[in-house]
């Protein structure tokens, strides 16, 4: 088929895929009155899910059955109070003639509105009644559920053009990514990061925060979303970490982390100047305080890195809710990253042991921008290599990475030392494009990018679906129920380390059968896994960017009282909770899903091309890899749109 | 058999009459739209001077219902010398009081499924509280004379209000006669808004109310 055939065929695809949903809607229906006791306890509702026809009419009877909670629908005008015994207090805005808006409640028994809009619609707790208070909602879901049906109609849509137009290309086709230096595109970048105390004048502010989060931990409110600590680091930072520094800048958060800086500067003895040995120390030209060991080869990959995260996991809702868990595993990371460089070289805890490092290396591989030689060659005939055991300029790269046959981001924390310790200032941050790393290179890279993938499923059914068991499951500490706790966490760990690396492999097999078999299946598990690092970057976005749009008002209210002591620095201790368009966020997230299907096939054709002769292979080899992502984005598509 | 059916008819037609001939002495109806209400419902609308009748309040019942840590309705207009019960028909104890002016009274804690009864001898607004539930909150509105209504989801009324009256022992209220009246309305979030109205005996009067937020006054000066 030609190229041209083959975008006709799309485009005609996608005209079906969009206009199928549209039609295909249900058949006429009476509408109807929905009577419905409506309880609320923590932390769910019942029914938990609401499921009603476009103008259709509901009618709640609400009544709480322990603290005092909130129901706020997202798309709707509706907020309520709901008390004990069938008591509510329903509000309702009105202006008076000076056009100023005012609030009121009344109370009430029922709460009445029409379902006059169509899709998923989540209702919220707006009274602070617990530890897991903020992951207290309900669905309401108001049919025909368009937006979901043309979402999965266009995951199928995207799934099969892009194999399609992967199939129609030819073999003489070359990739070739462009890049831009960034050093010497803007050269106050370049002087800045030149500079001796780059680094350390990043790393100061973090560190300030840091131990004000500490104390904050320790000793601040111990209501999650009423203490600077939760606000700051779980909602603000994971989404930033997430949605911008990883696609964006890769490890630049390793570059500015607070965390190792005060053992490094203890080893170092120094903050900011380079301690430099004319003559080399088993190999740098540093004496490091403390033993100058390395780390044990067998341990120089990032299965302790995986093994630590699903620890953390684990105990993921808790760890999100109590500040004082928070601030314990501060001071737990902090304890290991003061040891450690007394007894290792190198920033062994991050590379090795850093629980989110083994992500941040691979989903680093995605981002938009690299540090590299600028010309490799100049690299291959520097004798010194001063970038791998330190310069006069700066210390040998604390990741232990040569930039000269650097070719991935994964082990690079943007640190800068190289660009200071180069005496041929061949060394550039560059912008590229999206997914240029292709290249995994052992299962414990492989392993790390399906249990993130996993985890973000976790996650989203433990705290933004509307299942209160699996919520008093997880909460462990506050729920004491500690079969149901372990009976999740035996599904969590069976669906992360079991059932979906078993699927994978799989189809991994399955692919290297329809690749006709020449290639090692092992060769080709490494390259097929590289499809879900976009998809599961962008699925951790779709998660984490409605906290921020939920929950942007306890950051604006902690920012005012940090440590939950009653202040009002900045005036915004009391700003009300008022989620951002909460309304769009199942689209977003559908949206995001999308777009990470779609760089996830492209990005993981790309990969296994590079390994396999022909793109009739490579198709092959894509289809059955092709349905698993398809299979996965459904599942996030019905848990977010659905 | 065929002196039965026009004994009948004969009654019906002057029920119809005497029904038809008080739209005609002066029913007055109308609308309330009021600001920064959720809804118009409930809302008294009265004559504040009207000439006296024969209504004798003193007959008339009225309930004030405790369920569900509420009281219902949460607006009951009665006629002065009314009595009012109080039945107990949560699952808790509770104890009816008064502050208010018209009527200071305290009935005491008592159990689920007990009843106490209060008279109101006199015009105004009594404000209920229950001692032992603080969201607890009711008005009983004392009205002088039975030409009051309260208005409906739709914020309509009609003045006097049968049905209403009907269902409290309050029976045989006269039209109002022809004459000049002034009409107030009255609710716990609204200013009091008032009209003069002049009713002719040639139909209904229509009003429409547009009060605004605020604190109401009292019922009469």
């Amino acid at each position: 088929m030609s190229k041209k055939k083959a975008l006709s065929a799309i485009l005609l695809g996608l005209a079906v895929a969009v206009a199928a949903p549209l039609f295909l809607v249900h058949e006429a229906h009476e509408v109807r009155t929905h009577e419905i006791e409506f309880t609320a306890k923590k932390y769910g509702y019942s029914p938990a899910r609401i499921i009603v026809n476009r103008g259709d009419t509901v009618v709640l009877r609400p009544t709480s059955l322990d603290v005092t909670h909130g129901f706020l629908l997202d798309g709707y005008d509706v907020e309520a109070v709901i008390k004990q015994q069938g008591l509510a207090y329903l509000k309702y805005t009105w202006t008076d003639d000076e056009g100023k808006a005012h609030t009121d409640w009344d109370k009430v028994r029922e709460v009445e509105f029409t379902a006059d809009k169509s899709g998923k619609f989540t209702f919220r707790c707006t009274q602070t009644c617990g530890n897991l208070h903020p992951f207290m909602t309900g669905e309401l879901i108001v049919q025909d559920n368009t937006p979901y049906h043309v979402a999965v109609s266009l995951s199928v849509w995207l799934t099969l053009s892009l194999l399609l137009w992967a199939h129609t290309g030819s073999d003489s086709e070359i990739h070739r990514a462009w890049r831009v230096n960034l050093l010497e595109a803007v050269p106050l970048l370049k002087r800045a990061v030149k500079a001796r105390s780059f680094q350390f004048l990043v790393i100061v502010p973090n560190l300030v925060f840091f131990y004000l989060f500490m104390l904050s931990g320790l000793w601040g409110s111990p209501v999650g979303n009423r203490n600077i600590a939760i606000i700051f680091v779980w909602i603000l930072w994971w989404t930033l970490l997430k949605a911008l520094m990883l696609p964006f800048g890769g490890r630049v958060w390793c570059l500015m982390c607070p965390l190792p800086a005060p053992g490094e500067w203890l080893s170092r003895k120094a903050l900011t100047a380079v301690r430099y040995l004319n003559k080399p120390l088993r190999g740098l030209h540093h004496r490091f305080l403390g033993l100058n060991m390395d780390w044990p080869k067998k341990l120089r990959n990032i299965w302790l890195q995986n093994a630590l995260f699903l620890v953390l996991i684990s105990f993921g809702i808790i760890l999100l809710t109590r500040p004082v868990a928070t601030a314990i595993v501060f001071l737990v990371i902090l304890a290991a990253t003061l040891a450690l460089p007394l007894i290792f070289r190198n920033r062994t805890f991050c590379l090795y042991l850093c629980p989110i490092g083994g992500f941040l290396g691979t989903y680093s591989m995605a981002a938009c921008t690299e540090l590299r030689a600028i010309d490799p060659k100049v690299c291959r005939n520097h004798k010194d290599k001063c970038c791998l055991v330190g310069g006069e300029g700066g210390w040998a790269c604390p990741w232990g990475e040569y930039v000269g046959n650097m070719d991935r981001n994964n082990n690079c924390g943007l640190c800068t030392e190289c660009i200071k310790s180069c005496p041929e200032d061949n060394v550039g941050v560059f912008l590229r494009p999206f997914g240029s790393d292709l290249n995994l290179r052992s299962f414990d890279e492989v392993f790390n990018v399906l249990i993130m993938l996993m985890v973000a499923l976790v996650f989203s059914v433990t705290m933004l679906g509307p299942w209160d068991s699996i919520k008093q499951a997880a909460n462990v500490t506050e729920s004491r129920q500690v079969f149901l706790f372990l009976t999740y966490l035996g599904v969590v760990l069976g669906l992360t380390v079991v059932v979906f690396p078993s699927m994978f492999l799989l189809a991994s097999k399955a692919a290297q059968i329809l690749a006709g078999g020449r290639v090692m299946c092992r060769d080709i598990a490494l390259r097929v896994a590289y499809i879900f690092i976009p998809l599961g970057m962008f699925v951790w976005v779709a998660f984490s960017l409605p906290q921020v749009m939920i929950n942007y008002s306890y950051i604006l209210s902690v920012l005012s009282d940090p440590l939950g002591l009653g202040w009002d620095l900045f005036g915004t201790a009391a700003y009300p909770f008022k989620p951002f368009h909460p309304e769009t966020i199942p689209i977003l997230q559908g949206v995001l899903v999308l777009a990470g299907l779609f760089f996830g096939l492209n990005r993981g054709f790309a990969s296994l091309s590079a390994l396999l002769t022909s793109r009739r292979e490579t198709t092959r080899a894509m289809v059955i890899p092709s349905v698993l992502a398809l299979v996965v984005v459904n599942v996030f598509l019905k848990l977010y749109m659905g | 058999m065929r002196k039965g059916v026009q004994l009948i008819l004969a009654v019906a037609c002057c029920l119809l009459l005497n029904t038809a001939g008080w739209a005609w002495a002066g029913s007055i109806v109308g609308v309330v739209k009021p600001q920064g209400l959720r809804s118009p419902e409930g809302i008294l609308v009265y004559v504040a001077k009207a000439p006296a009748g024969p209504t004798d309040g003193s007959q008339a019942k009225f309930i004030m219902d405790q369920t569900q840590l509420a009281f219902i309705p949460h607006i009951l207009p009665v006629l002065v010398d009314s009595k009012v019960e109080f039945p107990n028909n949560d699952k808790v104890a509770h104890n009816v009081f008064s502050l208010s002016r018209a009527k200071k009274f305290n009935l005491g804690s008592y159990q689920p499924g007990e009843a106490k009864t209060v008279q109101f001898d006199q015009p105004g607004v009594v404000d209920l509280r229950c001692d032992v539930h603080q969201e607890m909150n009711a008005y009983i509105l004392v009205l002088n004379n039975p030409y009051f209504a309260l208005t409906d989801k739709e914020g309509r009324f009609t003045i006097p209000d049968q049905s209403y009256l009907g269902a409290h022992d309050v029976k045989d209220v006269p039209p109002l006669s022809p004459g000049k009246y002034l009409v107030k309305t009255w609710h716990e979030k609204l200013k009091t808004a008032k009209k003069k109205i002049e009713i002719s005996a040639a139909g209904d009067t229509t009003i429409v109310f547009k009060p605004k937020r605020g604190a109401p006054g009292v019922l009469y000066k």
